[in-house]
């Protein structure tokens, strides 16, 4: 039987894998906080701690595909830690990575995403697909040294307990649902479709280096999506959904997105959340006098941060290969329909009246 | 005031260092002994507050002699014993939340200390957020029997931690009971004390740890509810409601308090300094603690009996629905 390990088990989708999945799959994590996401599974056997070369060695032995679910904002670290994963593989016997990556790593120019294995190049101020940009590069160059590597290129994952459906669900719940204007479809994933395109591929062992953006079959445009979630919550037919505008003013735009161009960025990624606070509340008075500290512009009650614009304003498709029809077609469960997945992934969502 | 700070881990790291070296500076206490088991964390604490000294058991710091307190920053299953044997010593004991994981156990602190005379208080410094106080000056004004309280805590565990300790399934403190439910319950129980549990919901595997609970009760002055997960990003807000108005803050360190738009109430002007982090309200916990006088603090120690027993009732029905 093919032998999985997760890396990066504590993260939303490594749990969702690992409760799905028997002794077959095995998860590895790097920091016990990992545990939060997992201990009421009771997983104890098929958890692994590890960080390192050695350690990631010692843990994958045995197992003939490693998927990689870990990102960091700081690119430093996100390269050095994918180096170090292809060594531990290397050491370790292990035939096959699956990187999974992002689609946020084409940016927000819809009009230059051309080719699936083109290095992407568009505009992000997003230090997540910066992140993401660089661990890319790594597996490109280190590819060679294992048979397999596919990389995985999700969409906005949405499902059981997934930012991107508890984002806009406590949006909603707030009043302060918002979406950019024109008619931006959703460039979203349900965590099954992700959970089965790993499979398909560690099923499917293809050799060499492999790309494939996963979406969702039945696309939405984001307003669509946004009133599906409140009819799920169960709110009023005329519960707000804000626009905001699609394009702002250069030099707002300009000064806002330093914090991630370098060397603001890195030092901004680094910071704990702690400091960052600090830093905010000395800063703030200095330019916004007696305002709310909250991310704010557009229209009043709607807190937009400026990533979250970048997503929403992105509307284009992405290229697809035949790999995408093929996970399609054999996925293990029929897919019941966007409506039904998000009655049962809301259903103890608590909404406040 | 002289302290013994025991549990030099991630906690003290984080929290506790910067708020008691700038306590230290303003001559409202020193640090003189630092006890930890572990020698690197020892090490690391001493280089910290460099006039303490490092000792691996509190029997050792109790002998060097001349503190008048403890800093318990140890997890929770020890902190019973630690407690009474600083009670024991005549010292005033500061604790990290929760006091105890049972009842027995923290009517025995409470009486250990209430029979010395001395000072007992639990670190719930979620009490020392500026929002915080200001949505409560809010509550205070609804009319009584009909205030509601609500507070959704979800957001994905991320404050440093050096054991799997709190994950532990044979652990009894373990949990995320002990570690969210307790602060929030607290806050409950600041706006308005705790009457009755009227359900507690869970949706934790059998014998497991619960990380996501649900729990619905009544106040002396109205009802409440409480959403609390480890897994889940649930809104990160406090709510307080009644007489058609509505109030919200952050569940957190940013300080606004928002009016429900529709009664066309502004946003509130939060008063006291915005905080520069958890550390701050940290400062301000043990300030209070070390301030001369500070004997309603025994009256709060009685309080933790009550909040206890509630904690202990949830995690025990959290573990059995599971």
């Amino acid at each position: 039987m093919t032998k999985i390990a997760l890396l990066g088990a504590g993260s939303s989708v490594g749990r969702f894998i690992l409760e799905r999945t028997g002794d077959e799959v095995i998860g590895i994590y790097r920091s016990h906080r990992a545990l939060s996401q997992l201990c009421d599974l009771n997983l104890g056997p098929r958890l692994k701690k590890a960080s390192g070369v050695k350690e990631l060695a010692d843990a994958l032995r045995g197992c003939s595909t490693a998927v990689n679910l870990v990102n960091d904002e700081n690119p430093a670290r996100a390269q050095a830690s994918l180096t170090e994963l292809f060594q531990a593989c290397v050491d370790a016997g292990v035939s096959q990575l699956i990187h999974v990556s992002s689609a946020t790593v084409y940016g927000c120019d819809a009009a230059k995403v051309t080719r699936l294995d083109e290095a992407p190049r568009g505009l992000t101020w997003s230090s997540y697909a910066i992140g993401k940009r660089w661990q890319e590069k790594v597996v490109k160059r280190a590819a060679s040294l294992l048979p397999s590597v596919v990389v995985l290129r999700p969409g906005l994952i949405w499902g059981p307990g997934m930012a991107w459906l508890h984002k806009p669900a406590s949006e909603l719940a707030r009043g302060e649902a918002w979406v950019v204007e024109g008619n931006a479809r959703a460039n979203l994933v349900h965590v099954s479709l992700l959970f089965d395109a790993i499979m398909y591929f560690a099923k499917e062992v293809p050799r060499g280096l492999h790309y494939c953006n996963v979406a969702d079959r039945r696309p939405v445009t984001w307003r669509q999506y946004y009133q599906k979630i409140a009819v799920a919550l169960g709110l009023p037919a005329d519960t707000p959904i804000q626009t905001v505008p699609h394009r702002r003013g250069i030099w707002r735009k300009g000064i806002k997105s330093l914090r991630y161009m370098f060397p603001f960025g890195i030092g901004w990624s680094v910071l704990p959340a702690e400091p960052k606070t600090l830093v905010k509340s000395v800063l703030r008075p200095l330019f916004v006098s007696r305002a709310p500290i909250r991310p704010h512009w557009g229209p009043p009650g709607v807190a937009v941060d400026r990533e979250a614009w970048e997503l929403k304003a992105f509307d284009g498709v992405l290229p697809a290969d035949s790999h995408l029809e093929k996970i399609h077609a054999t996925r293990r469960n029929p897919d019941p329909g966007m409506d039904v997945l998000l009655k049962s992934s809301l259903a103890n969502f608590p909404v406040w009246r | 005031m002289k302290l013994i700070v025991i549990g030099c881990g991630a906690v003290f790291k984080h929290f506790y260092v910067e708020a008691l070296q700038a306590l230290e500076r303003r001559g409202v206490l020193s640090v003189g002994a630092l006890v930890d088991g572990v020698v690197a964390n020892r090490d690391a604490a001493v280089r910290a507050f460099p006039r303490a000294r490092g000792f691996a058991t509190l029997a050792e710091a109790l002998g060097q002699g001349g503190a008048q307190a403890v800093v318990v920053l140890t997890p929770p299953a020890g902190h019973h014993r630690i407690l009474l044997e600083a009670a024991k010593a005549g010292l005033h004991g500061y604790c990290e939340k929760p006091l105890t994981t049972s009842v027995r156990e923290t009517e025995e602190v409470q009486a250990a200390f209430s029979q010395a005379r001395l000072r007992c208080k639990v670190a719930y410094t979620r009490r020392f957020f500026p929002n915080i106080r200001a949505l409560r000056a809010q509550f205070q004004q609804l009319p009584a029997g009909s205030r509601h309280f609500a507070i959704c805590d979800g957001e994905t565990f991320r404050w440093p931690i050096a054991t799997g300790g709190i994950f532990n399934r044979a652990d009894p403190g373990a949990g995320v009971v002990w570690d969210k439910v307790s602060h929030n319950l607290d806050l409950v129980n600041w706006f308005s004390p705790i009457r009755e549990l009227t359900s507690v919901r869970s949706s934790c595997r059998p014998g497991a740890v619960p990380t996501d609970v649900f729990v619905e009760g009544r106040t002396d002055t109205g009802t409440f509810d409480l959403a609390v997960s480890w897994t889940a990003g649930l809104p990160n807000t406090v709510m307080v409601r009644g007489d058609g108005r509505r109030f919200t803050c952050a569940n957190g360190l940013v300080p606004w308090v928002h009016a429900e738009p529709a009664t066309g109430l502004p946003p509130l002007d939060v008063p006291g300094e915005a905080p520069g982090g958890y550390g701050d309200a940290v400062r301000l916990a043990v300030q209070e603690f070390a301030a001369p006088g500070a004997d309603s603090l025994l009256a709060d120690c009685a309080d933790d009996v009550a909040l206890t027993g509630y904690l202990s009732q949830i995690n025990r029905l959290a573990r059995q629905l599971s």
